[in-house]
């Protein structure tokens, strides 16, 4: 460092550019940090509008806190930006000469005060006098170096712009926030608790009404099908709870309507006429037709008897006679039968009315006709009253029919032409008749599907746990387990190691269903609904249950019950697989193959047959059926 | 006695002291005044050559700086402009030997640098004799030598950078000073042979001779159209020149002033990371060590013209374009575009930060 007189102002140098370079440092820091200072304050005049005008709008207050949680964080790391870019501009100026070479540009001394400076640092052996003789021109040159003057601290231009900002910043947050008017408060909708059908039983109800209706036209069935189409499509998309299920079932079944009386009446009435048709051998395919309630039959009956008249065979007259004789008296049948039921209504009034004045007469006296006599008079008018006017109704409904016989025996000896004509248009009386009794069936297959319906919602609602104890209950008495071994759990004390079932089949909603497999053994324990005490039976061990049931009641070896042997042979042919292995064979294959065709149909006839003539519950017909529906053969796997 | 002691311990360094800043101040005093003499004879110099060569301030500026750092010039300018009668008056002026030679196609080396000749001494014998050719001058005018081949160029070159010319098995030092102007036309092109970048390389400063100005021809008209011819009269003698020599390479170069000059050069390097996207795009190959070294030198004896005892920033940037603008060699797609290496130096200047 230099010594000397000259020291003081070298040093007078040396702070002059000290100073003139922290100058320097301030303003690139400052000018870092005002060009980027519009980002926060950008940010937070967009931030403060919307916390203003935008966040009344959000709804829940946790939401708002995230979003001011977020607005917050964006506000740091938009800060940070001006402050790093400040720092840099900061650190970018630290080089030593910088400040000495403002103080030579603002005393346009040509680098003597920077060259000075260097040659000053240098130690003093090392200076040569030519760097003294510069130092010393610098001396003289700058007497009064100005680090102020050389780096005034200037503001850049981007500063407005910040101060507007930060201007607009104030005048946002002095505003007042938007009101947000008072939100309607809805309830919040009530969750159903919908009604779960698989899948399966969805596609069961579709295919069961897809062949109802078909080729009748009636807007009243069509209806009735659209709307039970859309109670299944609705409960595919779980839109309905059970209430409402029920609710719109009711409503379906009531406007299906109840099974006509009317129809009885006019059964009887088709079946008199029947009786007097049947006196004619011509006539009496069509007698039969009708006793069978066959309509189509009697028409094509009828049909052909007007073809035979008309084509003129050879019939006796005799035949002709007793053919005439038959409709005449066929179409009278009902008019008679109206007759007689008026006739005996009337003599019912006439004893009624007797009986009345019989009592007014007595007085006092002890009743001679009981009451319970009047009410039975009462009874038997009433019910006579409702025949008569069934019957009335079937007459009504009959009125063209006999009409047309009428006319055909009137015409039968003098035009047979005629008497055909007649006839066809009492087969066309018959196709109504007919037309309107498929109609009526179709009504009342698609109520039967109601009831099935309602039959599976009621296995799969409050008792279905109930129901599926009781089905566990007999699976495994099925297997030879009388109830014993088993107390409160069901399933205590089942088989050997305390296994569960063996397999499970599906049952009413999907519920899987225990049954017994012939491999699991037997239980051993009390009879039936008798016993005492715990099963003891462990998972994993192969030991048996003990123990009995609490409610065990009388002889467990006691068996009242009719039993009955029954035994099937086959012949066996020796030829081709067993019944079993073939529909184990179809089942691994997806039900194909001729053989299982034909063992299909004979199992599914038979069952059929046994659903008709049985009494089963709606429900299980059901899942009979769609068993055998999923079961069936098919050409392809 | 320890008081005194140390007393008298610390009256001897102050005295001590006393003596080295009055050495040191009459040192710098006469720093000073070698200084103020130098300002003084070039300015008469200066003044002298202005007498015959009107305008011109910077050429003969640059002429004076390539004679004072020991250098030799390339002048490029189209015919007439007063290049000979420059070289002529410095000549005159500095009262140092003058030659010039004309270069043609047809020259020799052995025109340029001398041959040997059989002569007859007194005694009757005949012996070889070195006979120096026209390099042999203080001062050289190679006019037009990129018209010579360059068997003859190198010659000349090689005497330029030597110093010396070996003829035969004789080395023949050329005198001191040895200062060589060349010009160049730079419109007539054919029939020439342009200087290699190595024999560029070894001239101090390329400058561009322009066109004077109006009121410069009306003065060039006024002066050589009338009987009043100026004859220019020495101002300097050798001896003073040789000084002038020794005391601009005492001139001392800061730190950051020598730091600017390297920086300087390394961005004229197209293979130097902070080179310029201009320079890597145009430039073949950047100045070589060598012109650095022309810039400082011409900064030091600029900051001597200027009054001042250490060459500043101002003094390289004004040395950087005759300096480096031979040295500086643009590529095929510089050449296409027509780029000039001045303004990619002056490019480079303004880029290049001060510290």
């Amino acid at each position: 460092m230099l010594d000397g007189p000259k020291s003081g102002q070298v040093q007078r140098l040396f702070r002059a550019a000290r100073t003139a370079s922290r100058r320097q440092r301030i303003n690139a820091a400052v000018r870092r940090l005002l060009s980027l200072l519009p980002l926060p304050l950008g940010y937070g005049a967009l931030a403060l509008a919307w916390v203003k005008w935008a966040a009344p709008s959000v709804d829940t207050p946790s939401a708002l806190a995230g979003h001011f949680r977020l607005l917050a964080y964006g506000w740091v790391v938009t800060l940070c930006i001006p402050l790093l870019g400040a720092v840099s501009g900061w650190l970018s100026q630290r080089r030593p000469q910088l400040g000495a070479l403002a103080l030579d540009r603002h005393h346009q001394s040509a680098d003597r005060i920077t060259s000075a400076l260097s040659f000053s640092e240098l130690a003093a052996d090392h200076r040569s006098p030519w760097m003294e003789a510069a130092i010393s021109d610098a001396l003289r040159t700058v007497e009064r170096p100005n680090a102020a003057r050389a780096v005034p601290l200037r503001l850049p231009r981007a500063t407005w712009l910040s101060v507007g900002l930060a201007l607009l910043v104030v005048g946002i947050s002095r505003l007042s926030p938007r009101a947000e008017p008072p939100r309607a408060i809805l309830p919040a909708p009530q969750a159903i608790s919908a009604v779960d059908l698989s899948e399966d039983d969805l596609a069961a109800l579709r295919e069961s009404v897809a062949d109802l209706g078909a080729g009748r036209d009636n807007p009243e069935l069509s209806g009735a099908i659209a709307r039970f189409n859309q109670l299944v499509e609705q409960l595919a998309e779980h839109q309905l709870d059970r209430r409402q299920l029920f609710q719109r079932l009711a409503e379906l079944e009531r406007s299906l309507g109840a099974p006509s009386e009317l129809d009885a009446a006019v059964d009887a009435g088709l079946r008199d006429i029947a009786s007097e048709l049947e006196k004619s051998p011509l006539s009496r395919p069509i007698a039969e037709a009708l006793k069978q309630r066959q309509l189509p039959d009697a028409e094509r009956a009828l049909r052909e008897l007007a073809e035979r008249l008309t084509r003129k065979e050879k019939v006796s007259d005799s035949e002709l006679e007793r053919l005439r004789k038959a409709l005449a008296d066929a179409s009278q049948q009902s008019a008679g039968r109206l007759q007689r039921l008026e006739e005996a209504r009337r003599n019912l009034e006439q004893e009624q009315r007797r009986l009345l004045n019989k009592k007014k007469k007595d007085g006092d006296a002890p009743a001679t006709p009981p009451e319970a006599a009047q009410a039975d008079q009462k009874r038997r008018l009433d019910h006579l009253e409702r025949e008569r006017s069934e019957a009335a109704g079937a007459q009504q409904e009959l009125s063209q029919l006999d009409r047309d016989l009428a006319k055909a025996a009137q015409e039968l000896m003098r035009e047979l032409g005629q008497s055909a004509d007649s006839l066809r248009s009492g087969a066309e009386d018959v196709n109504r008749m007919a037309q309107k009794q498929m109609t009526e069936r179709d009504k009342q297959e698609l109520k039967q599907k109601l009831e099935e319906l309602k039959q599976l919602l009621r296995q799969g609602g409050a008792g279905r746990e109930e129901h599926l104890r009781q089905l566990r209950q007999f699976s495994e008495r099925a297997r030879g387990k009388p109830g014993g071994g088993s107390g409160n759990d069901p399933q205590a004390g089942n088989g050997p190691g305390g296994k569960s079932q063996g397999q499970l089949v599906l049952g009413p909603g999907g519920q899987r269903i225990p049954i017994p497999m012939p491999q699991q053994g037997s239980g051993s324990g009390g009879p039936p609904s008798s016993g005492n005490g715990q099963g003891k039976g462990e998972a994993g061990s192969q030991d048996w249950g003990s123990g009995t049931d609490p409610k065990l009641q009388g002889d467990p070896s006691q068996l009242d019950g009719k039993m009955e042997d029954v035994s099937a042979a086959a012949v066996d042919t020796g030829q081709g697989s067993s019944t079993s292995e073939v529909v184990f064979g179809a089942a691994q294959r997806g039900f194909t193959g001729s053989r299982y065709q034909k063992i299909y149909t004979q199992y599914h006839t038979v069952a059929e047959d046994v659903l008709e003539q049985e009494s089963i519950p709606a429900g299980y017909e059901f899942y009979v059926r769609r068993y055998f529906q999923l079961i069936r053969p098919r050409t392809t796997p | 006695m320890t008081g005194q002691g140390q007393t008298a311990s610390s009256q001897e360094r102050t005295h001590g002291a006393r003596l080295e800043w009055q050495t040191a101040m009459s040192e710098t005093r006469e720093v000073e005044r070698e200084a103020e003499r130098f300002r003084h004879s070039l300015s008469a110099l200066r003044e002298e050559i202005g007498r015959v060569i009107v305008g011109q301030r910077v050429v003969i500026d640059g002429v004076l700086t390539c004679m004072v750092a020991g250098s030799h010039a390339l002048l490029e300018g189209v015919p007439g402009l007063g290049k000979t009668m420059l070289v002529r008056t410095l000549s005159k002026a500095l009262g140092l030997s003058f030659s010039r030679i004309q270069f043609t196609p047809d020259l020799m080396p052995a025109d340029v640098i001398g041959t040997t000749v059989i002569d007859e001494v007194q005694s009757g014998a005949k012996a070889f004799e070195f006979r120096p050719g026209p390099i042999f001058a203080n001062i050289v005018l190679a006019d037009e030598i990129n018209r010579a081949t360059p068997k003859t160029q190198s010659a000349l070159l090689e005497a330029m950078q030597e110093r010396s010319v070996t003829v035969g098995r004789k080395t023949h030092n050329l005198e001191h000073p040895h200062l060589v102007l060349a010009t160049q036309n730079p419109l007539e092109m054919e029939g020439t042979y342009p200087l290699p970048e190595a024999q560029l390389d070894r001239f101090f400063f390329k400058l561009n001779v322009p066109f004077p100005d109006r009121e410069d021809l009306h003065q060039i008209l006024e002066r050589t159209t009338t009987d009043h011819a100026v004859e220019p009269r020495t101002v300097m003698s050798r001896q003073e020149l040789l000084e002038l020599q020794a005391l601009a390479r005492k001139v001392p170069v800061a730190k950051h002033v020598q730091d600017f000059a390297v920086r300087l050069l390394l961005a004229t390097r197209p293979q130097h990371p902070d080179a310029p996207a201009s320079v890597r795009r145009f430039v073949r190959e950047g100045a070589s060590p060598r012109g650095a070294q022309a810039v400082l030198m011409a900064a030091k004896i600029r900051a001597l013209m200027e009054g001042r005892f250490a060459a500043a920033l101002e003094d390289v940037r004004v040395s950087a374009l005759p300096a480096l603008r031979h040295r500086v060699l643009l590529n095929f797609e510089g050449e296409a575009e027509g780029i000039k290496t001045d303004s990619l130096l002056e490019e480079i200047l303004k880029a290049l930060p001060e510290a």
